[in-house]
């Protein structure tokens, strides 16, 4: 079983979503007393509390078969988050072949969108580009129609660049299902509601 | 695992919340990747009642059922108000062709029932091992097939007598239910009752359970591990009749300020769910509140409970019948033709009762009948709109009208309408009216001039949900089942063309009546704003009948424009019901112009 889908979660979730990132870090206490933080990962994951409230039963009825068919954690899919979903400095504007930098890494390119949030620079990778929505620009020059755009990953090939190499693009977030269970309340006749879904992004490879 | 067949009674579950749950294990890489194992490819479900169990009674019914189960040890029946039929949408009237049936083995012969849930290009089955008896239709090559094959109900396989075809398509639909047990966690002592029917509710949660699908169910009548079969039902339905007793004997009946009919907010339905089974005789009676003399029965409406759209008449289906209870009657009697489970809604349309303080409230005797389908209000849908009580003197049919237009009557005055603009009528402002027609025969350019705005209150809401479709040929029989579709829709603005395009246009102009095919039709309106008056310049036919008791010369039919009585000449009877005594309905579909009124002869108060 492939542990992604490139479906995407259905149905816009409610505004009262909660986002967090997340990091990981490990503290090392030294004998002396000292603590010595070690940051693990360069890049935080995100995570979302989403729900659905006083939705049809016919939207419920997808979410829950999106649920099923992603074997509630087993499997990712593709989640639009409603506050970081463009390569615009503002994350949800329109994205202009400027905004981002093409990463360079182990002599592949992709996409990646950097954050620079108090001074702390973080580059994301971006894995999940929404179809037919990146540019890409080579020293300021339109090259979108030179280069191969793999979708599914992020990774740009067909192309070599002469200079400065940037791309704007919509992407959604890969995410799974977090937690054991999907919880429906029936609201009445025609709504149910899903109170709390947790999400948690995922980090490819 | 010990398993009884019998259901949670569906007045602990509806309400409840729950879904899938899956079984994986994530490991996470020091990097933030992940690795998950998927342990379980099917889910077990998991609920809780904890949101539905308000009352003392429902309380009640929840320990007796846990301890009859021995507490988690066995294994029962929930239903999944949100998923419980194969159907696309999970919840409409199972068809032949919903789920494709896969063999068990090579021979072709034993058939698994399993659910079919698509999302984009992915799909996922799901094994259906508790099917409702009795709801199973199932198709080869989407033929539907009638014998030469049995349904293990308790696991949900179909054994056909002699192999099919490899390349036949075998296919199904049924309702079904989740095999549950009561978590371990449940503690059933800790259940207390906080105030009177105030309950405090810990959780009750639900855990499915696998089953094993060779297993074959001890059905040994005696067998004191095997329960009857759905005694629950039966018992608590008549247990559930507080009607007898607990029913104050006086009505007071609401929102009287003047014309106009005032919805009340309290307004609320009761359900009563009731086994009915006795094909041959009498199934039941309600007693202590009474039925709205002709009305009554012309507005029982046999209704999809279910998905709200059909009005099917299927053994074993869910039929909603709505009556009035008014303070006349005493009695009625209910009896099925078709057996299968009934839910009897009982509306307190503005109607208060004193004693209690009105049906929403809790503290009444019926709160648990309340509960139970709570949402399901505000669809008060008196006929009358003149500020009366519902129970009426005498209605004649009225007096006047024009050519060439439909006269509503509403309201108790049999003279209504009152003025009108040129052929027509107006209707009093803030009045429900419930308007029964059918298209004429054949093709009909005709339109109606009016305005239909659906939707657009609170209560309108819920009035819309009993909405229905057209739902074709199904010949009625029975009681008082007709073909008919029932829109009730809320009116806002006159003098909006009505065509073919429109909602109700659409009902209006839905095919061609014959006579094989009756199209009737029931409109709820009620006017809450007044442009101008209301001009209805062909609709023709005003009532829709349903009385199962009714004999064949029950009903008269006039003549809208001048409200004589029709008989033979251009007019045309169609029967529905197969005649007397069962004959239900009648429809008058003129050949050439004019317009009419059916009216059961001894009715004493009108539409």
């Amino acid at each position: 079983m492939d542990d992604f889908s490139e479906e995407i979660l259905p149905h816009g979730y409610g505004y009262q979503t909660e986002h967090g990132r997340g990091y990981s870090t490990r503290m090392f206490s030294l004998d002396s007393g000292w603590t010595h933080p070690k940051a693990r990962w360069a890049a935080p994951l995100n995570r979302y509390t989403v729900n659905y409230q006083n939705r049809s039963f016919t939207e419920m009825d997808q979410i829950r078969a999106f649920y099923y068919n992603h074997y509630g954690s087993a499997k990712g899919f593709r989640l639009k988050d409603k506050l970081d979903f463009s390569s615009a400095a503002n994350h949800r504007g329109t994205p202009t072949m400027l905004d981002q930098t093409i990463l360079l890494t182990g002599g592949v390119y992709r996409l990646a969108k950097t954050y620079d949030i108090a001074g702390t620079v973080v580059v994301k990778p971006i894995y999940k580009p929404i179809l037919g929505t990146v540019l890409i620009s080579d020293v300021g020059v339109n090259v979108t129609g030179s280069v191969t755009v793999n979708y599914e990953t992020g990774v740009l090939t067909g192309y070599t660049p002469t200079g400065a190499y940037k791309a704007g693009f919509l992407f959604h977030t890969p995410v799974r299902f977090n937690g054991e269970q999907l919880i429906v309340s029936i609201d009445d006749h025609e709504n149910a509601s899903i109170e709390s879904l947790e999400l948690i992004e995922l980090r490819l490879t | 695992m010990d398993f009884d067949e019998v259901r949670l009674p569906e007045r602990l579950t509806f309400g409840s919340r729950g879904g899938p749950s899956f079984n994986n294990t994530v490991v996470r890489l020091h990097g933030g990747q992940e690795r998950r194992i998927v342990r379980w490819r099917a889910p077990l479900h998991k609920y809780n009642l904890a949101p539905v169990l308000k009352t003392s009674t429902q309380l009640d019914t929840l320990i007796e059922f846990y301890i009859g189960r021995k507490g988690p040890a066995r294994g029962f029946r929930f239903k999944d108000w949100m998923d419980f039929t194969t159907a696309a949408d999970s919840r409409s009237v199972p068809t032949i062709s919903d789920v494709v049936c896969q063999p068990t083995d090579g021979t072709f012969t034993i058939f698994q029932i399993a659910k079919t849930y698509t999302f984009g290009a992915l799909t996922f089955t799901r094994k259906i091992n508790k099917p409702v008896v009795g709801t199973l239709v199932l198709g080869k090559n989407n033929v539907q097939v009638l014998s030469g094959f049995t349904v293990n109900y308790a696991t949900g396989r179909i054994t056909f007598a002699a192999a099919v075809a490899p390349s036949d398509v075998i296919s199904c639909g049924c309702e079904f239910d989740v095999p549950v047990r009561f978590d371990d966690a449940v503690d059933i002592l800790s259940l207390t009752i906080e105030a009177f029917n105030k309950n405090q509710t810990p959780d009750i949660s639900l855990i499915e359970i696998r089953v094993d699908s060779t297993a074959v169910l001890d059905t040994t009548p005696g067998n004191p591990e095997v329960p009857p079969p759905t005694p629950g039902e039966v018992g608590e339905a008549c247990e559930r009749t507080p009607i007898n007793t607990a029913l104050p004997a006086v009505f007071y009946v609401t929102g009287l300020p003047g014309p106009g009919y005032q919805f009340n907010e309290g307004n609320n339905w009761f359900v009563l769910e009731s086994n009915l089974n006795d094909l041959t005789g009498l199934d039941y009676t309600l007693t202590a509140a009474e039925l709205v003399a002709g009305v009554t029965k012309g507005t029982g409406v046999f209704y999809n409970w279910v998905d709200k759209t059909t009005l099917l008449n299927i053994p074993g289906r869910y039929y909603e019948v709505m009556w009035r209870w008014t303070p006349r009657t005493l009695a009625d009697n209910i009896d099925c033709k078709v057996g299968g489970i009934f839910h009897i809604f009982f509306s307190n349309a503005s109607i208060e009762v004193p004693v209690f303080g009105g049906f929403s409230d809790n503290n009444s005797p019926w709160s648990e009948i309340h509960s139970s389908c709570q949402r399901v209000h505000n669809t008060a849908c008196l006929e009358h709109g003149s500020g009366q009580p519902e129970i009426s003197p005498v209605v004649k049919p009225p007096s006047q009208g024009l050519p060439g237009s439909v006269l509503m009557s509403q309201g108790i005055d049999s003279a209504k309408p009152s003025g009108g603009g040129a052929g027509g009528t107006s209707i009093v402002w803030g009045d429900p009216i419930n308007l029964y027609f059918s298209r004429p025969k054949g093709a009909d350019t005709r339109v109606m001039y009016a305005s239909a705005h659906m939707l657009a209150s609170e209560e309108m809401q819920q009035v819309t949900q009993m909405k229905g479709p057209v739902i074709g040929a199904v010949t009625p029989t029975g009681y008082g089942l007709v073909n008919a579709t029932e829109y009730n829709l809320e009116w806002h603005v006159a003098r909006r063309k009505i065509n073919s395009t429109d909602d109700m246009g659409s009902v209006i102009t839905a095919g061609a009546l014959v006579a094989s095919e009756p199209k009737l039709y029931r409109v709820h309106m009620r006017l809450i704003k007044q442009l101008s008056p209301f001009v209805f310049d062909c609709l023709r036919i005003q009532l829709f009948i349903k009385n199962w008791m009714g004999t064949g010369n029950d009903f008269v039919i006039f003549d809208t424009g001048d409200w004589t009585v029709l008989t033979g000449g251009g007019t045309e009877i169609i029967t529905y019901g197969g005649g007397s005594p069962d004959t239900l309905s009648y429809h008058y579909a003129p050949s050439g112009s004019g317009n009419v009124s059916v009216w059961k002869s001894d009715w004493t108060d009108g539409i």
